[in-house]
């Protein structure tokens, strides 16, 4: 089948032909970065501010490291599914979505650890395995929103002003 | 019969002056190429590279890990020195991977953005590796205090950043 779109790689200066957009996991732009820390911000201190801290300390740790691993593993297989239909091959979907992945991964984080430890939720003598819950929450927490929200305000702005 | 032989000499010398030029434009050429097979190789951090990366951290920093008089002696250390170390060899793991791409290091918006994505990819393998080794080692345990912990990774990621970029004659 013809490829339609064509995508342009402004930092490695290639070109990509895909048969319909993709650049939401070919690229992460200031955009998308700033998208992505800004909701992990507002998910972060709607979770440390209300009702939601007390019911997710009840919780279960096996069952919140399942949620975790759960979205993890939709988030790569929705972005190598997306990848792998708009033309490319097997490895180079799972090359791109991982991508994608790490850099959300890492630009959430930016956000996490430095409120966990400005809110005073966490201290440097605090135990490790504390550290880990709390981290664990926190991913949790902005994985589902700010993910979400980095890849629906992009492409809602598109079906809105385009 | 003089004028013969200075015109022959002439010819002579003219042909060589144009060899030489050519064999010079030759190896401009070659250079040429080899920046951009060596510029084409930054832009992907392809198997070999997350090889090589956690392979070299591995090989640097395993003998420290294993070693528990390095243990006896970073208690010594006051963590902000610790940070100060790991900082001072992330400039020169982040100089080394510049050099091994180009031969100067000029300013260069573009270059320093591939470097720093590159810097990235190395210094995150690298770290999968250093933190897995750590655990195997004890030295990340629940039940230590987040400070030790942070402490025990900056020691052992430091050597860990210093093999991730040495051993680069992996690839070739």
């Amino acid at each position: 089948m013809k490829k339609k779109h064509l995508s342009v790689d402004m930092m490695n200066l290639e070109k990509h032909y895909d048969k319909f957009n993709i650049d939401f996991i070919r690229y992460f732009t200031r955009h998308k970065f700033g998208i992505n820390i800004f909701a992990s911000v507002a998910a972060m201190s709607y979770w440390l501010s209300s009702g939601l801290w007390e019911w997710s300390l009840e919780v279960p740790l096996r069952s919140a490291i399942n949620a975790g691993l759960l979205g993890a593993f939709f988030f790569l297989i929705l972005f190598t599914t997306i990848a792998y239909a708009a033309g490319n091959s097997f490895m180079e979907s799972l090359r791109l979505s991982s991508r994608r992945c790490l850099f959300s991964f890492t630009t959430m984080n930016l956000a996490i650890w430095p409120i966990l430890f400005l809110s005073g939720v966490l201290t440097w003598i605090d135990l490790f395995s504390w550290t880990l819950t709390l981290g664990l929450w926190g991913n949790l927490v902005c994985g589902y929103t700010a993910v979400t929200l980095d890849i629906a305000i992009p492409l809602i702005y598109k079906l809105i002003y385009k | 019969m003089d004028e013969k032989r200075v015109e022959e000499a002439l010819d002579r010398l003219e042909k060589e002056e144009h060899h030489i030029l050519k064999v010079l434009e030759e190896a401009k050429e070659s250079e040429k190429h080899l920046d951009e097979k060596r510029l084409q190789k930054l832009k992907h951090f392809t198997i070999g590279d997350f090889a090589q990366s956690v392979i070299g951290a591995t090989v640097f920093s395993l003998p420290a890990i294993l070693n528990t008089s390095f243990w006896d002696y970073i208690p010594r250390l006051s963590t902000p020195f610790l940070f100060l170390v790991h900082a001072v060899v992330f400039s020169c793991f982040f100089i080394a991977l510049n050099y091994e791409y180009r031969d100067t290091f000029k300013w260069n918006m573009t270059f320093f953005k591939r470097l720093a994505k590159r810097s990235f990819y190395v210094y995150f393998s690298s770290m999968m590796m250093i933190v897995l080794l750590l655990i195997l080692a004890n030295k990340i345990a629940l039940n230590l205090s987040n400070v030790e912990v942070f402490r025990n990774f900056l020691a052992a990621m430091s050597m860990g950043l210093v093999g991730s970029v040495t051993f680069s004659f992996l690839k070739k």
